[in-house]
């Protein structure tokens, strides 16, 4: 096991460097460094596996230790090894894909330095969450956060990309800034820099100071999650990266701040209170259903899944929530339930937003734009992308068999399991947050009904359209290997529930038994209201599908096709810009929910001379960024007002400089003096 | 030779070390104050090497002499060669004038035998006020830096500023391990060397080694 740790080190590490000594080939150091990452994600795999399944984790000593560090400093127990199984599993599709899709970047950008960062990025995330001691967490967050910052402004000819770049840079330290703040207070409480020492002491702390070290956790890592209102570097980055980076950032990065939040909840703050459960998931709806309606009203085919993964991680923010509520009201088997649906989500979502972001990958490579209302007709053009597309999307929208539905199912449920509970507002949220989140998943499902509708069907809108070719096989067989999993995912929860189960249950109780959440294929919720079975429903949908197409045959014959032009209501030239547009779908939408995206149109009429003949000849219309303008402006403002009024002491002057320091070390002697 | 008279020539010698630092200060042209940089250095061997007598520290008596021949010799030297390359005779150009920083620097002695005054755990091996000088040498030599235009004049300040940790490591502990000194005065040159590029570097830049013009660096 330890070895297999070891290799998936070395085939990063080796892999990043080795695209170098080919660099005047782009073709083959891409080659290199997108097979020792695969390589690399297969043997994460194999050991994390491995651990879920033996529930023996591994540390790694080192002999003589490391400075601030120990000799123990790098442990894999189960929430670790779940985490590296989800970064592992979701790298491997996504290295595949990338080996075809990075010929893109072949003799315009540094593919070995592409290479390199692609590696180091996944490096960093595993050793985020193998880190056990602060040092060594902080380091490895701050490289993924830089690693991912450079892989961002890949494209920096673009101002855009460097736009984004440079907000996600100023969002995600703002974020590890937080971190820094909550690990700081736990060390001056523990006076340790090991996690172990913090959850041996957890139980000692200071309930004011538990309160604080959580609100700076949740701030840190929800900004690097994507949570509301600290979400607004996300939709702007992830777009902006190249796709398969877009996969891993959607995927598993914000993943890790997911993963960090478990350990600081569960591990290092002992007992949860009531109120941090309330706050999880306050942030949590507010996420899922501001997320989905951004995504609704996106155009953008990356941006759109940006928003998206904002829902999902809200949706995984439930879950966590939920856990900590219904553990403080003393409902351990709901807790770990709810929070296994947490966890499942998280994995779930990994395979079905890779999926996606790789499916608009190909239709990027494809077509050169990520507009949808420039695209459609691609099912012609690039059957692959959208048999692939359309399983991601029928997999985000909750859709049985397939695996968003069985965590989302888990998740509601878990919500529902809040009436059992003692007190008013328990019993009354839960059923309000439930029905909120179902809601929710009809908006996913209208919001890729668009996504998929507009960009796959009908005629295609632009000669980029026309023009658009499928993707090479890799990237094929990229996306087809995600697009299985997203089955497997979901027709595989008897296997994989109970070990999300027993996962869970060493974080939210201290029950080590077998609770009952399987019976034969059936997954069971420990309430015993509701049960269910993806392979029966599978098997059901098969045969009553296969029926049907039988009856058809039978019955119906041969069905005779005939091509001929569409009815155009007698008003000849029909082109394809007169197709349903993905603003007009999202049109309702925009009515209902006005006072959140206050949308503006703008008109410019002229009518030369007739009143009666008038042509519009411009149309705009556009939604308003709430929180980039009700928040994240005003702060901006202040902090420029008061680094303009902090320029003053700058004159540039070596000489004022210098009497800075003069006056400092003055000053301060003086006051040793006076003070003795 | 009898130790009663050492701590006299020291305290005699000393107070040579402020007049000459004053002088620097107060010199009408850049030569001028370089030279009295020289004196400053030799005042500081001579104290090195009364120390070193009234210690028994031979060591002591090599980086004495190490400072004469870097400090009072190939330093100043440096400095006229420097000073005829580039052109500059003219007087020294400070913000203030030359009475005000001379209160000034009265003001900063005063300062800094009050600080040094009440600090405890200074134990020093050697008479107790040189703590207070070598100080008020570190503080004058910011003094000098912050007060004069030209960057000539601002390298003086830092090997002012040298001199004085010189004279306190010596006060505080008969002066550092030999090997640490023979590093610093080594240090010292090669800084006065690189400052001397920079120097023609800048006035190829600006047309003129007054630091103001660095201004227009800034962003």
């Amino acid at each position: 096991m330890g070895k297999l740790v070891l290799a998936q080190f070395l085939f990063y590490v080796l892999g990043g460097l080795a695209g170098f000594l080919r660099r005047k080939n782009p073709e083959h150091s891409n080659r290199i460094a997108c097979v020792s990452a695969l390589a690399a994600g297969v043997s994460g795999m194999f050991y994390s596996a491995g651990i879920l399944l033996s529930g023996k984790g591994i540390a790694l000593s080192f002999r003589g230790g490391v400075p601030l560090c120990g000799a123990v400093f790098l442990e894999v127990d189960a929430l670790s090894a779940f985490f590296i199984f989800l970064i592992s599993f979701l790298s491997v599709p996504v290295s595949i894909f990338a080996l075809g899709y990075n010929r893109e970047y072949f003799g315009k950008k540094n593919v070995p330095l592409l290479g390199l960062f692609y590696n180091f990025f996944l490096l960093s995330m595993v050793l985020v969450t193998m880190a056990r001691n602060i040092f060594v967490f902080l380091t490895a967050w701050e490289i993924m956060s830089l690693v991912s910052y450079f892989l961002v402004v890949t494209e920096h000819e673009n101002p855009k990309a460097r736009r984004a770049g440079l907000l996600y840079f100023v969002m995600t330290h703002a974020g590890t800034a937080f971190i820094a703040g909550a690990f700081w207070l736990l060390f001056s409480a523990s006076g340790a820099l090991a996690f172990d020492a913090f959850r041996a002491h957890a139980a000692m702390l200071s309930p004011g100071l538990k309160n604080v070290v959580f609100f700076c956790a949740l701030v840190g890592f929800g900004t690097k999650a994507g949570m509301i209102p600290f979400h607004i570097w996300l939709p702007e980055a992830h777009p902006e990266a190249p796709s398969p980076i877009s996969a891993l950032m959607s995927g598993a990065m914000i993943k890790t701040a997911i993963y960090a939040l478990l350990r600081f909840i569960f591990f290092f703050l002992g007992p949860v209170y009531f109120w941090w459960g309330a706050v999880l998931l306050g942030f949590g709806i507010f996420s899922v259903l501001v997320g989905i309606l951004y995504a609704l009203m996106e155009k953008d085919l990356k941006r759109l899944l940006a928003f998206s993964s904002i829902e999902n991680i809200g949706i995984i923010l439930l879950g966590i929530g939920m856990g900590v509520v219904l553990i403080s009201s003393r409902q351990p088997i709901f807790a770990l339930f709810a929070v296994a649906a947490a966890l499942y989500h998280a994995l779930n979502h990994a395979a079905f937003k890779g999926l996606l972001f790789l499916g608009a990958g190909s239709v990027l490579s494809g077509t050169h734009t990520r507009n949808i209302e420039e695209l459609g007709g691609l099912i012609k053009k690039m059957p692959w992308t959208a048999a692939c597309f359309l399983t991601g999307s029928a997999a985000i929208s909750a859709l049985p068999p397939l695996n968003g539905f069985v965590s989302e199912w888990m998740t509601l449920l878990a919500l529902f399991s809040g009436v059992d509970c003692e007190g008013f507002g328990i019993r009354f949220f839960s059923v309000v947050l439930a029905s909120l989140l179902g809601l929710a998943g009809a908006l996913a499902a209208t919001c890729f009904v668009k996504a998929f509708g507009i960009a796959f069907l009908g005629l295609p809108r632009s000669p980029r359209a026309e023009c658009a070719r499928e993707g090479s096989r890799s990237m094929k067989i990229g996306m087809i290997t995600l697009a299985l999993s997203c089955f497997g995912l979901g027709l595989a929860a008897p296997v994989i529930v109970p070990i999300l189960g027993k996962l869970s249950g060493e974080l939210t109780t201290e029950i080590s038994g077998n609770i009952p959440l399987i019976h034969g294929s059936f997954l069971v919720f420990p309430g015993g209201w509701s049960q269910i079975s993806l392979p029966w429903v599978f098997g059901v949908m098969a045969v009553s599908l296969s029926v049907i197409a039988a009856a058809m045959t039978v019955f119906a014959g041969r069905v005779s096709v005939k091509t001929g032009p569409s009815w155009d209501c007698g008003m000849r030239g029909l082109t394809p810009r007169m197709q349903y547009s993905g603003t007009g779908y999202s049109k309702p939408i925009r009515r209902i929910f006005s006072f959140l995206y206050q949308p503006s149109r703008k008109v410019e009429v002229e009518d030369e001379g007739y009143s009666v003949l008038r042509t519009a000849k411009h149309f705009e219309s556009g939604i308003r960024p709430l929180f980039e303008e009700t928040i994240y402006r005003p702060m901006a403002k202040f902090a420029l007002y008061f680094s303009e009024k902090a320029k003053r002491i700058q004159t540039g002057h070596i000489q004022i400089y210098l009497g800075y320091i003069f006056v400092t070390l003055l000053a301060l002697l003086l006051f040793t003096r006076v003070s003795s | 030779m009898s130790s009663e008279w050492i701590p006299s020539l020291v305290h005699f010698f000393g107070m040579m070390l402020l007049v000459a630092s004053f002088g620097i200060i107060a010199a009408p042209q850049i030569m001028a104050s370089v030279r009295a940089y020289a004196v400053h250095s030799f005042l500081l061997a001579v104290i090195t090497v009364l120390v070193a007598l009234a210690g028994h520290v031979e060591h002591l008596l090599i980086s004495a002499a190490l400072t004469v021949v870097l400090k009072t010799v190939v330093i100043p030297r440096v400095f006229s060669k420097m000073i005829h390359r580039l052109g500059v005779r003219r007087e020294v150009e400070s913000y203030a004038n030359v009475p005000f920083l001379l209160l000034i620097s009265v003001l900063l002695l005063f300062v800094s035998f009050y600080v040094t005054s009440g600090l405890r755990g200074l134990e020093p091996v050697f008479s107790k006020e040189f703590v207070s000088i070598a100080i008020f040498t570190v503080f004058f030599g910011m003094l000098v830096m912050i007060s004069v235009k030209k960057a000539m004049t601002q390298v003086l300040g830092l090997l002012l500023i040298e001199n004085g940790l010189f004279l306190l490591g010596i006060t505080m502990t008969f002066g550092m391990p030999l090997l640490v000194e023979l590093g610093i005065s080594f240090d010292v040159l090669v800084a006065v060397f690189i400052m001397g590029i920079f120097m023609l570097k800048i006035r190829g830049a600006f047309e003129g080694i007054d630091i103001d013009d660095l201004t227009e660096l800034k962003g």
